[in-house]
């Protein structure tokens, strides 16, 4: 909320600070795209081991045990290895965009992999994940058991990625003043997405920017934030008329 | 709309994000949440599957008014989500107006299966559409949204199902002895629930629905949300409307015009509410077949009537329905003597478990499994050696593989070097050459020939772009002093013949190639003179 409120806005955002003095954000992943992922998983195993069955099951018991032996490591080393090997991430996480970091956003070594997969027969408990469901309900980073164990964490592995402009508008305004960040950053949000909102509702937004648009009607208020949002992306060419102004 | 009093982060946000934000909306609301869900819905729900508990239609049809504690639900993470989460009282109140104006008939007939449920009722709840209306703005807000709300209902369905048996799991692990199993499986005559194992199941199925049901109502409004965010631009208008206040210190112009309003206190309440699975006689069937057969033989023990009625309890125990025959299948010792066999009879409390016979299978059997460890340590050992030898040689193999590689010249400054480019006889023809006044072919031809002989019989390794010198150099260290002298007076007449246009006598012509046969000629016989 403001200032005023101490409370923060809820969200899902998981902030490291690095010794260089960086504040990294990680996005949380929490419980359903990690079901989907371990689903994915779970089918990669699945699909990996009746090849298996099909190739070993003709060669005798000395087969049968290989099949064990693979079952025995399918079940226990799967994770570990992909997460260890394939930059924190299974297929299925690799699929479902999620990827292991540690607390401090460090990648994932060994011993924190050996944790936090091991402990899954914890999680197991006392049916299909039913603990690990649980404790992840219960702490802010969505962590089930293994993961508060081994200060892991499964965030998302890119940030959510800007719209593409879907409009050839490359006239650029100088900005009429300074603004801070925040605004620029709300800017060029609106820039890009201005092509999405219907026609009346991307005016009423641009309205709302009093200080940068002045009396404009609706339409030609939208038209300028596209403008000035244009030259904060570096987009298209300055009027003349704008550039005296700026 | 007050946008900026929403207690949730504006940001673009993925579908599956917002989805996961629906965990955080419950853990930071979970008292006003909670508090509703236990007095409103929860308590109905369990005094009124605890008077007919026996009755599965009862049980469907709690389960069939969920959509009734979905709408309390979502009114209170509405309100709260705006700074505002309403107290018992405002509930209460709310209810009637919430029954009425919330479109419920039609969630409770034709939409009641629908997958999207928890993600369209801010549609006609909230926003009050009916109808075309209602179906028009779904499909919009739907568009790219459905597909998540699909997952969060599938993963919902299987999280109560994992909690429920999860849950009778821990109790029957944490009882002691067999007084749940006998309470539960102890059935009547005719098969049906009794109330003790009712009543378990009752509890089972609220405690799972406890859990999920808040999340489900949670995520499906955060999903709503953020895809009008994104249609709306909501992040966009809280940072102009920042920028206003901030840039025009006069009229706080905030009165909120966002698109269509949160029609605010709309919601119900019903005494009883929700409902969940396909439950009831299905999950009493899956309960017994989880019970492995040793718990249906107690459960036969367990069943004391007298008299007639026993006598056919015993008697449809004993059919084919629940008397059956198994397969199993386990390891046990190839050549196992009569003897053996009668020695493990008598040891019958282990029959089912060990492998040993006499002491003296058992020895063998650990001696073989001695050798056999052995002999794997030893397979392991030699490819570790093996492994170990090629990685400390492989200098070796690289170096063998280099002069390959490097394929000899086909050229020398322009001169042809392949050997089958060349005659037989190489002096004797250079010296008839010399001899028809063709000097430089003549030279040509016993330096081609020597360069042949050096890169095919003593190896040496010449680049493409050598020069005379060069070759000279290379040479040296590769043949013997005499033949390097003959090498090195060869070159000396090709470079005065080939670049400054002296050529040399025909005395020194035949000297030259007397020389080249001594040293450089190739054939077998040469060979082993040399030799």
């Amino acid at each position: 909320m403001n200032a005023a409120n101490p409370i923060p806005r809820l969200d899902t955002i998981h902030r490291v600070l690095t010794p260089e003095g960086c504040e990294l954000e990680l996005r949380l992943a929490g419980g359903i795209i990690r079901a989907r992922a371990w689903l994915i998983d779970f089918f990669f195993r699945m699909l990996f081991f009746s090849g298996c069955v099909f190739i070993l099951s003709r060669s005798g018991r000395m087969g049968e045990a290989l099949l064990f032996l693979l079952a025995f490591l399918l079940e226990w080393l799967y994770p570990v290895v992909f997460e260890v090997f394939c930059e924190g991430a299974t297929p299925g996480k690799r699929f479902s965009g999620l990827v292991v970091l540690r607390d401090d956003g460090t990648p994932l070594d060994w011993s924190a992999s050996v944790a936090r997969n091991f402990l899954r027969a914890v999680d197991f408990l006392p049916f299909f994940y039913a603990l690990g469901l649980v404790t992840m309900g219960l702490n802010r980073e969505g962590k089930r058991l293994g993961d508060l164990l081994a200060g892991t964490l499964v965030v998302y592995r890119q940030t959510v990625p800007p719209p593409k402009v879907m409009d050839d508008d490359t006239k650029a305004e100088v900005l009429p003043f300074t603004l801070t960040e925040a605004e620029q950053r709300a800017l060029i949000e609106y820039r890009l997405r201005a092509p999405g909102f219907s026609r009346a509702r991307a005016g009423e937004l641009a309205q709302l920017a009093t200080p940068l648009i002045a009396e404009l009607p609706p339409d030609a208020a939208r038209e300028r934030l596209v403008h000035l949002g244009n030259y904060l992306l570096g987009r298209g060419a300055l009027a003349a008329r704008t550039e005296e102004a700026g | 709309m007050r946008l900026d009093r929403l207690e949730l982060e504006l940001r673009r946000r993925t579908p599956w994000e917002a989805l996961d934000l629906g965990m955080g909306m419950v853990r930071r609301w979970a008292l006003p949440v909670y508090r509703v869900w236990f007095l409103f819905l929860l308590l109905p729900a369990l005094l009124i599957l605890l008077l007919f508990s026996e009755n599965v239609w009862v049980w469907l049809g709690v389960w069939w008014l969920k959509p009734v504690a979905d709408r309390l639900l979502l009114k209170v993470f509405a309100e709260a989500s705006f700074g505002a989460p309403p107290t018992i009282k405002q509930v209460w109140q709310s209810l009637p107006e919430l029954l009425r104006r919330s479109g419920l008939f039609a969630s409770l007939t034709w939409r009641r299966l629908s997958f999207y449920r928890s993600f369209t009722l801010p549609i006609l709840q909230l926003e009050g559409q009916r109808g075309e209306a209602f179906r028009k703005r779904g499909r919009i807000l739907g568009r790219k949204t459905q597909g998540y709300a699909t997952w969060l209902m599938l993963v919902c369905v299987h999280c109560i199902v994992i909690f429920e048996v999860g849950l009778l799991l821990l109790a029957f692990w944490l009882t002691p002895g067999d007084f749940l199993q006998e309470s539960l499986f102890a059935r009547g005559v005719d098969g049906a629930m009794n109330r003790f194992e009712s009543i378990f199941y009752v509890l089972l199925w609220l405690s799972a629905e406890t859990l999920v049901e808040p999340f489900y109502v949670a995520a499906g409004f955060s999903l709503y949300l953020n895809r009008r965010s994104d249609l709306e631009g909501w992040d966009i208008e809280v940072a102009f409307r920042r920028m206003q206040d901030e840039r025009t210190q006069a009229t706080p112009a905030r009165l909120g015009k966002g698109a269509a309003s949160v029609v605010p206190a709309m919601l119900l309440a019903l005494l009883f509410g929700f409902a969940a699975q396909p439950f009831s006689s299905a999950r009493a069937e899956d309960a017994e077949n989880r019970a492995p057969p040793e718990e249906a033989v107690q459960a036969e023990a367990v069943v004391r009537v007298e008299g007639e009625a026993r006598r056919q309890a015993l008697s449809v125990l004993a059919g084919p329905d629940f008397g059956r025959v198994e397969e199993k299948t386990r390891w046990r010792w190839r050549n196992q003597s009569g003897a053996d066999r009668n020695a493990q009879k008598q040891n019958a409390q282990e029959q089912d478990w060990d492998l040993d016979g006499s002491g003296l299978i058992e020895f063998f059997g650990g001696l073989a499994k001695f050798v056999r460890i052995l002999l794997y340590g030893l397979i392991v050992l030699a490819l570790a050696v093996c492994v170990v030898f090629f990685y400390r040689n492989r200098a070796l193999f690289r170096q063998k593989a280099q002069p390959q590689k490097s394929a000899r010249p086909q050229t020398l400054f322009g001169l042809d070097l392949r050997p089958d480019a060349l005659p037989d006889d190489i002096p004797t023809t250079a010296l008839a050459e010399a001899e028809a006044g063709h000097w430089v072919a003549a030279l040509s031809l016993l330096y081609r020939g020597a360069l042949v002989t050096l890169i095919e019989r003593d190896r040496v390794i010449f680049r493409a772009g050598d020069t005379e010198d060069l070759c000279l150099l290379r040479v040296r260290g590769h043949v013997q002093d005499e033949a390097l002298t003959v090498f090195a007076a060869l070159l000396r007449d090709w470079k005065a013949a080939a670049y400054a246009g002296s050529l040399p006598t025909l005395a020194r012509i035949r000297a030259l190639c007397a020389d080249w046969r001594a040293h450089f000629a190739v054939s077998p016989a040469a060979g082993e003179e040399g030799a």
